[in-house]
């Protein structure tokens, strides 16, 4: 969304009154509902578009999706082109007093091309990554635009929403410290990914992606390049596979097999497997198993 | 629908890009392409059973945000070596009472499910009989205003459409004589195009039209639903004769992805016309009503992140004359390479009916690319 839009329509959203309900939340993906839900509590109720493992890539547009926007008070998209369905289901939703917040605006982007993009590059994003809730610091600046337009709705309750924000993130940084030292023995191993999902991830916890599986970003693997990465994975340099758990693993098990470099299958958003309910056990999911499969373990199926 | 001359669109074309360019906020702009090769065993085709190239279609759309409120979308397309204005309009997307949106100009009106799509998008390639027939050769496309209500049902859906529109759907239709207008179906197996400008008009007069439709959408899953709607529309074919024409359809699509790479859509849609026709002996005034009823349904299956397949079936009487229809019915599948910006569609058909001496074989390849935004697909 153009900003002038998304200025009228916090405009708007300001002037719609505070009801006593529970402030509406629909987020894009499930991980923005549950920052949501840490900062309103009972005061907020949280619905996401992606649910299950299912790519946020592609979305259909369901009549029902719509119908869940209209009935919200707060939308939050991550932005950065990833849910450009996102809008259409905004417009489809009528939803004039409708708070829209992109995630991604306090975000530090990495990967932000100084080129011009275009669909040569594959499925390339012009403001940089778009992934960048796999940082669990990244809670922060997510949290703090949700806390805006929660705030704005019920100004009252802003002092309450801060410190629940404040104490969410302060439980993920305890947690992060945790997950940051299981996988500091391995700091700087070499890793394959297969989309390019996990620049934040891998600065946080200091793994290095050297190469995907995809040769451009939304486009399959190719023969020609997973020839190229077996002769890489060959070299004894990559210590693991890290995929997402919504692509199909053929691929890469295969190359795991020939080469006995370790897959690691992983979930990326909150929901998309069972028992992950929240981020800190998806981030616990993610570091447990990438750690076992660098320490030489099986990864966790 | 009325032709466009090249510099008129050429000059247009320049002046919104040029404009756009000159602008922060620019329009998105996307071109879809459409190219194809296809043979068929009709013996009244001259390249009978020879490889037949085409470029059937190209497409510009130009599409943005006019306010917070209200967007527009611009699509000129070039066919039969010749451009058009395809749709232009304006839509009131939130602000009004009830959740009303409100849309203006020229566009695809909401009669059944797959009007509102520009043909490319089409899974089994071509234009169904019955559109082609009773909507009109491109479907069914008017200037005029729309009205949309869309509210929950408990967990349903229901949406309220009404359109006023300005009668150019009297156009789909050449009102030649019946044996002409039987031809132009018929001519346009194996090429997948139909030359209109060997066709000559007649000068018109139209009048207002209307048309509504219901639609019920019901989810059975966050990912599944099936929607069943029904259609009307009432115009006038000819102001200084008072012909009239009606439309009646109903349709129905379910849609079902039980995974990421996986989906199921299954869509049909019946339609009755009534529509006064000139004949000469047709009795006072030379004008009589003439019952038209077609349908199409398919079924196409997502089996892989970038392959899908399915069969279309589908039978049309023709509009003008009374009892005469053709079938047909064909297998698809499709392919995207890299990308859903680059498809391969092949389609293999047999197409049967009255004026069919014996049944005629068609194999279309399809090349459709597009550059630019993809939106995501509406259900």
């Amino acid at each position: 969304m153009k900003k002038p839009l998304l200025t009228v329509l916090l405009a708007v959203g300001l002037a719609s009154a505070a009801s006593g309900e529970p402030i509406r939340v629909v987020t894009s993906i499930p991980d923005f509902g549950a920052i949501a839900a840490a900062i309103g509590g009972a005061d907020v109720t949280t619905e996401s578009i992606v649910k299950g493992n299912r790519d946020v890539h592609a979305v259909e547009l369901l009549p029902s999706l719509m119908m869940k926007v209209r009935k919200a008070d707060v939308y939050v998209k991550v932005g950065l082109d990833l849910d450009l369905w996102a809008q259409q289901i905004i417009d489809g939703s009528r939803n004039p007093r409708l708070l829209v917040v992109d995630a991604s605006e306090r975000i530090v982007k990495l990967e932000v091309p100084d080129f011009k993009v275009d669909a040569s590059h594959g499925d390339l994003h012009a403001h940089g990554n778009p992934h960048y809730w796999l940082d669990p610091a990244n809670a922060r600046p997510i949290g703090e635009a949700i806390l805006a337009a929660l705030a704005t709705i019920e100004p009252g309750m802003a002092t309450t929403f801060r410190a629940n924000l404040d104490g969410y993130v302060a439980r993920l940084d305890a947690a992060t410290a945790v997950w940051q030292s299981r996988l500091a023995p391995h700091a700087g191993a070499e890793v394959i990914s297969f989309h390019s999902s996990w620049p934040y991830f891998a600065r946080r916890f200091g793994i290095t992606i050297v190469e995907h599986l995809e040769p451009k970003p939304g486009v399959p693997p190719t023969p020609t390049h997973v020839a190229a990465l077996t002769e890489l994975l060959r070299t004894g340099r990559v210590k693991a596979i890290l995929m997402e758990s919504y692509f199909d693993d053929r691929v890469p098990a295969m190359l795991s097999r020939t080469t006995g470099v370790p897959l690691v299958k992983v979930p990326v958003l909150v929901g998309s497997a069972p028992g992950i309910d929240d981020q800190f056990a998806l981030f616990e999911e993610i570091t447990g198993s990438l750690a076992r499969a660098l320490a030489g373990g099986r990864p966790a199926d | 629908m009325k032709r466009t001359k090249v510099p008129w669109v050429t000059a247009l074309l320049l002046t919104v890009v040029g404009a756009a360019a000159a602008q922060n906020v620019n329009p998105d702009i996307s071109v879809i392409g459409d190219v194809r090769a296809f043979a068929t065993d009709d013996a009244s085709d001259p390249k009978e059973g020879r490889l037949q190239l085409d470029l059937k279609s190209v497409e510009l759309a130009l599409q943005g945000y006019l306010n917070p409120y209200a967007r527009a979308d611009v699509f000129l397309g070039y066919h039969d070596d010749s451009f058009e204005l395809e749709e232009a309009y304006a839509t009131i997307l939130r602000g009004l009472p009830g959740g009303l949106q409100v849309k203006a100009g020229k566009y695809r009106v909401d009669f059944g499910k797959l009007n509102l799509l520009h043909p490319h998008a089409y899974s089994f390639l071509d234009t169904p009989l019955v559109h082609r027939e009773l909507l009109g050769e491109e479907g069914l496309v008017d200037i005029g205003v729309n009205l949309n209500l869309q509210a929950p049902l408990g967990n349903t859906v229901l949406t309220v459409s009404g359109n006023v529109l300005k009668g150019d759907f009297a156009e789909g239709h050449h009102h030649e004589h019946a044996a002409e207008d039987t031809s132009s179906m018929l001519d346009s197996f194996g090429r997948g195009l139909d030359d209109l400008d060997t066709l000559e008009e007649e000068a018109v007069e139209t009048d207002l039209g209307y048309s509504e439709r219901l639609g019920l959408f019901v989810p059975t899953g966050d990912y599944a639903g099936f929607e069943v709607g029904l259609n009307a529309l009432q115009g006038t074919l000819d102001l200084n004769t008072g012909r009239k024409v009606k439309l009646l359809g109903a349709d129905a699509k379910y849609r079902w992805a039980p995974d990421k790479y996986r989906s199921l859509t299954v869509q049909g849609e019946w339609i009755r016309s009534d529509r006064d026709v000139e004949h000469a002996g047709a009795g006072e005034g030379g004008v009589e009503r003439v019952r038209a009823d077609g349908f199409y349904a398919f079924l196409d299956w997502r089996f892989a992140q970038r392959w899908n397949a399915g069969v279309i079936g589908e039978r049309s009487e023709m509009a003008e004359e009374e009892g005469v229809s053709i079938e047909r019915v064909g297998a698809f599948a499709g392919f995207q390479l890299m990308e859903e910006t680059t498809t391969l569609r092949v389609l293999l058909r047999q197409s049967d009916g009255d004026e069919l001496a014996e049944p005629v074989r068609e194999a279309i390849l399809q090349l459709a690319f597009s550059l630019g935004p993809h939106r995501a697909h509406w259900f």
